[in-house]
């Protein structure tokens, strides 16, 4: 939170910081609030952190926004925050972006309001938890950890931190998803009985090994591998493949897709507060650089006998016909949702409904509506109202334990019991024993997880 | 990126291992595991780690049996006392971290001296449940440094060791800030009283951010301590940590344990933390406050409302309408005539939750004639309002009103989805305020049936601009695909009867968008019109076709049309209803695919029909996409599908 009034660090920081040198004598009238622009002060104030793929697209739609402002960006690889300085400078008009490697060095900074966090999620509970003790809210890209326990210690800092935290499910903002999930919750295709998801994989292909060499100068790679084991630079390692390498993440059910399929399947079960009683599922795992689950079939039960399959393309395409409707598509993903009374397959390109004519049901105001049409704004707007956000803490939480359940029970190849009130695997330490990990030293969880089975 | 046909896995194997129960799971004989280590042996990084792969198989394959799972721990430890590589350890450290017990611990022990391996070793250590292994980190700690330090000391924190409290203790006066606070976060961990009492001494021995990280670990060890139940204490620390010399983040963090553990008792400490100067610390305190239920919490928002700044009171406004008391609704009114433009805007939106139907005027008056961000709140208020008599008011409001206030009740009625508003809205389409016909054309998308089909095509037909004619077109296909039964034969009936090109365009488009076997013959006739914008807007109503019915006349026209553009847009039509789903046996929608091939002289059309030929596994689009492989242009195409088909075809 601010402990320096932000008119009097602006102040400090034009005098002080190298970033500030060059202020161009012209100043837009919009900076200045004329116009009926929000004025400087009533402007939330960013800091981005991680600026790859995801990182740098969302600082760039967060430039977008009239009432809101990007005050600095954090990569530990320098090409990557000049460039995004540059970006955000021209859009500004002047050279006020600060750069950092350290992402501790930004959100030390009073005068930010909030931060966008993409580092990927062997970072994210870390950044998560410094960013809620120093009072910031955050648009954290998903998935939001690497472990039920660390996400459950992001949610502990949140909560406690009284700040808004928004994860980067933005399907839940598009008129497909939120129409299929409007249908669904009133009831329209019956009692839901059968989510079926799709997601990336199925291609069983294998990589050429890695070639570890010198980290190239610009990237602070100990910072990059932060909590995770040590590993070797390589140019394959800091690509995508990170994306599919355990020590990182879940790879293409987890972080690399998954988690927007789990995320709608919770969001349209009502159960973004709880979750399901059991997993069982096959995985085929790859066996290159990469050793997360390359094929996979898994599925959950709910306790209302809902029942969720998350399986790669391929494998949805045989077990659920519906998954046709999203052949012509770019990616095809989605998820099929099946009621007593029709269903409705749902991506981010389209929806189909039987009966068709569900399609261009319009749900009234007295029935349930779930609103938002734009996830940034969504999350501007509920730091200024204090209100939760369309895919809020609780929802990461919930939806992050599915992809951890599904990894876990395709490694130990049986079926797993779930606990969604104290979040665990009852009476199974085997499965237990993989809700946490260790973190490389000096890292740890700084909000201490909860006894497990407490 | 090699393709790997042969180690695609059937899903038939995995099926198998979904049907075996852990008990009837048949072990892999320990043998398997000799020749996976000895290639092991010698990894370094850059190699293949495809035996890594195969040991990470077995020790899985093998989780049920404890007995195997004892002997492969044996094993790895052997295997890490070895002359194996560096690289290769640290391998077999991830695996042995799921299975190692207290036999372990003597081995891991050592290698905790070793840089290379300390931070392995001490990761597999953390997992291994049973005092043995905290006494092994306790004894670590002492002659630790550094890094490796504060990774015990986090481990122990984890742990919980109560045993380590003392040690822990003496670490708080280390000279290496990393250590300190490592030491802190484990104390609050462990929360038990003596480690409370260390923390307690830390705050008044600290200074600077180090006091402030204390003062922070004595709260969080307050929450540990409300977690196991002892609530007493946890509420004594909390209170003593929302005391003004404390910093306002320890304040906040003080607040949200005192509000979740008491509730209402903790109204008097969340109301005066609302007029803190931090701004931080009053966001934080509204939210905590609307976290506690009940009429108190609501009064102590009201009550104070007067005396926060706008930011504050936009924060209770939207908590005051997400909490639904009616109580709250004079406040709600009386933030209408506020200042503050944000506070009129939050006020129009708490309106749309606390309303009824006497706020439909004051909110469609807002929607006309307010500046942006209150417009827009009070659109979404209008078409958000809950309760049965509010649509009433609106169908009565559209009668006596005029104008833009009459243009934004007939857009919420479309937004609303009232049903009850089509007659109006179908009047309305002929009023005579052009901004009042747009917004009733539009709303009767959502909201026309049957009865509102031949108002619908008047107007088509005698639309006078090109958007007017766009809204009519969109709404009518709208209308009629809802509309039971489906009035298309008015459609056809109109089309027969007007002559003008524009119309006929729009009357075919709205035939397309409809899907109705009814209007096929007329489709027909007409790609055979001598207007060329005739025949092609025929050729894009049967491509909009929902079902394959069309297939044959498309591809007639691929065939044989004497213009190359609407061969290409026929050909295209033609694969997209392939692509439809259907009953159809997949070599069927393979010869189809084929015939498109053969018509198709430009790459992207060839490209298309490539990509779907995965999707109809057989021999006929093996062979399709395998004759495609000597064509330049689509060459990496074809090589991809025949890849894709082969796979979907081994696992049929």
């Amino acid at each position: 939170m601010p402990l320096v009034k932000r008119r009097d660090f602006l102040k400090q920081a034009a005098v002080s910081a190298p970033a500030a040198i060059g202020f161009p004598m012209i100043v837009p009238s919009s900076v200045l609030g004329a116009d009926g622009a929000t004025p400087p002060s009533e402007r939330i104030t960013i800091g981005s952190i991680g600026l790859g793929r995801m990182g740098g697209g969302n600082t760039r739609s967060f430039l977008r926004y009239e009432d809101a402002r990007v005050l600095a960006v954090c990569d530990v690889q320098e090409s990557r925050r000049e460039q995004l300085k540059n970006t955000v400078d021209q859009r500004y008009g002047d050279k006020g972006c600060a750069t950092y490697n350290d992402y501790r060095e930004l959100l030390a900074r009073p005068d930010i309001d909030a931060v966008m966090i993409a580092t990927g999620e062997r970072w994210h509970p870390l950044i998560s938890i410094e960013a809620a003790r120093r009072g910031k809210s955050m648009y954290c890209e998903k998935p939001m950890a690497r472990t039920v326990e660390e996400a459950m210690a992001v949610r502990a800092a949140v909560q406690r931190a009284g700040v808004v935290f928004q994860l980067g499910t933005m399907q839940r903002s598009s008129y497909y998803f939120r129409h299929a999930c409007e249908l669904v919750r009133n009831g329209k295709i019956g009692q839901l009985q059968t989510i079926a998801m799709a997601s990336a994989g199925g291609n069983g292909s294998i990589l050429p090994p890695e070639v570890p060499k010198d980290v190239p100068p610009g990237i602070d790679w100990d910072l990059w591998l932060g909590p995770a084991p040590w590993a070797p630079y390589s140019d394959q390692r800091i690509g995508l493949n990170w994306l599919e390498i355990n020590d990182y993440g879940l790879g293409l059910m987890g972080g690399s897709w998954g988690i927007h399929e789990y995320d709608i399947a919770q969001w349209v079960n009502n159960t973004d507060h709880t979750g399901p009683i059991s997993v069982e599922g096959a995985a085929e795992f790859y066996k290159d650089i990469r050793d997360t689950a390359s094929m996979y079939d898994i599925e959950f039960l709910y306790a209302d006998g809902v029942r969720a399959h998350m399986m790669d393309l391929p494998t949805a395409r045989r077990r659920f016909w519906q998954f046709q409707h999203g052949r012509g598509e770019q990616r095809g993903y989605g998820d099929v949702l099946i009621g007593t009374e029709g269903w409705i397959f749902v991506s981010r390109e389209s929806v189909k409904t039987h009966p068709e004519s569900l399609m261009r049901t319009v749900i009234g105001p007295n029935e349930i509506r779930v609103r938002s049409s734009d996830h940034k704004r969504n999350f501007l707007d509920a730091i200024r109202t204090g209100r939760q956000p369309i895919s809020p803490i609780e929802a990461a939480v919930r939806g992050e334990s599915m992809c951890q359940m599904g990894d876990i029970a395709t490694r130990l190849k049986r079926k797993l019991r779930w606990d969604p009130g104290k979040e665990i695997f009852p009476d199974d330490a085997q499965a237990n024993s993989r809700l946490s990990r260790p973190m490389r030293s000096p890292w740890r969880l700084e909000t201490p997880g909860p006894s497990r089975g407490a | 990126m090699i393709r790997r046909n042969a180690t695609l896995v059937v899903f038939a194997v995995i099926a198998a291992a979904q049907a075996q129960s852990p008990a009837g799971r048949t072990m892999r004989p320990m043998a398997e595991l000799e020749p996976v280590l000895a290639k092991i042996a010698t990894f370094q990084h850059g190699q293949s780690r495809q035996e890594l792969g195969q040991l990470m198989e077995f020790v899985n394959d093998s989780v049920s049996s404890q007995s195997q799972l004892r002997q492969i721990e044996l094993r790895l430890l052997r295997f890490l006392e070895s002359s194996a590589t560096p690289a290769a350890k640290a391998l077999v450290f991830d695996q042995l971290a799921f299975i190692a017990t207290d036999a372990s611990i003597p081995l891991l022990v050592s290698m905790q001296a070793r840089p290379e391996t300390a931070e392995t070793a001490r990761f597999v250590l953390e997992r291994i449940p049973g005092p043995a292994a905290d006494e092994a980190l306790r004894r670590m700690l002492a002659s630790a440094t550094g890094n490796v330090k504060i990774g015990i000391i986090n481990s122990l924190g984890r742990r919980r060791d109560r045993q380590s409290v003392a040690a822990l203790e003496a670490l708080i006066s280390s000279s290496n800030r990393g250590i300190t606070e490592a030491a802190l976060a484990a104390l609050a961990g462990i929360a038990d009283p003596p480690a409370l009492k260390a923390l307690a001494a830390a705050r008044t021995k600290l200074s600077g951010p180090l006091r402030e990280a204390a003062s922070e670990a004595y709260v969080a060890c307050a929450d540990q301590l409300a977690r196991r139940g002892d609530k007493a204490s946890a509420i004594r620390m909390y209170r003593e940590m929302i005391a003004p010399q404390q910093s306002p983040g320890v304040r906040i963090q003080a607040l949200a344990g005192l509000a979740r553990l008491e509730g209402r008792n903790a109204l008097p400490a969340l109301t005066t933390a609302m007029h803190s100067k931090d701004r931080g610390e009053q966001a934080s305190a509204i939210m905590f406050l609307d976290g506690i239920p009940g009429p108190d919490s609501t009064k102590a928002m009201v009550s104070e409302f007067a005396r926060l700044a706008a930011p504050g009171q936009v924060r209770i406004l939207a908590a005051l309408a997400d909490r639904g008391d009616p109580s709250a609704k004079q406040l709600v009114l009386a933030a209408l005539k506020s200042n503050s433009g944000d506070v009129r805007a939050a006020g129009l939106r708490a309106l749309g939750k606390l309303g009824d139907e006497s706020s439909v005027i004051v909110l469609a008056e807002a929607a006309a004639d307010r500046p942006a961000p209150e417009q827009d709140a009070a659109r979404q208020s209008l078409w958000g309002l809950r309760g049965l008599k509010i649509d009433a008011a609106i169908v009565e409001a559209i009668g006596s009103r005029s104008g833009k206030v009459k243009a934004e009740l007939i857009a919420a009625a479309g937004e609303r989805g009232a049903v009850s508003a089509a007659d109006a809205l179908a009047q309305a389409v002929h009023d005579g305020d052009q901004e009042v016909q747009r917004a009733a054309l539009r709303a009767l998308k959502n909201v026309g049936g049957s009865g509102q089909v031949p108002a619908l095509v008047d107007v088509l037909v005698k639309a006078a601009t090109l958007s007017d004619r766009r809204d009519a077109t969109q709404t009518l296909s709208a209308v009629l695909r809802r509309s039971q039964p489906a009035l298309i034969s008015m459609v056809i009936r109109a089309y027969e009867a007007i002559p003008t090109v524009e119309s006929r365009l729009s009357l075919l488009e709205v035939m397309g968008q409809s899907s109705n076997d009814e209007a096929l013959p007329l489709l027909r006739g007409s790609l055979k019109d001598p207007n060329p914008e005739i025949g092609r807007a025929a050729i894009l109503a049967l491509t909009g076709w929902d079902s394959p019915a069309a297939l044959p006349d498309l591809l007639a026209i691929a065939r044989s049309a004497p213009d190359p553009a609407l061969k290409i847009l026929a050909l295209r039509g033609h694969v997209k209803l392939i692509a439809l789903p259907s009953q159809r046996p997949a070599s069927e929608s393979a010869r189809l695919l084929t015939e498109a091939m053969r018509l198709a002289n430009e790459p992207a059309e060839k490209r298309t029909v490539l990509s779907l030929l995965p999707a109809y596994p057989c021999q006929e689009s093996l062979q399709l996409a395998q004759g495609a492989l000597g064509d330049e242009s689509v060459a990496n195409e074809a090589k991809a599908a025949v890849a894709r088909i082969r796979i979907a075809l081994q696992q049929k």
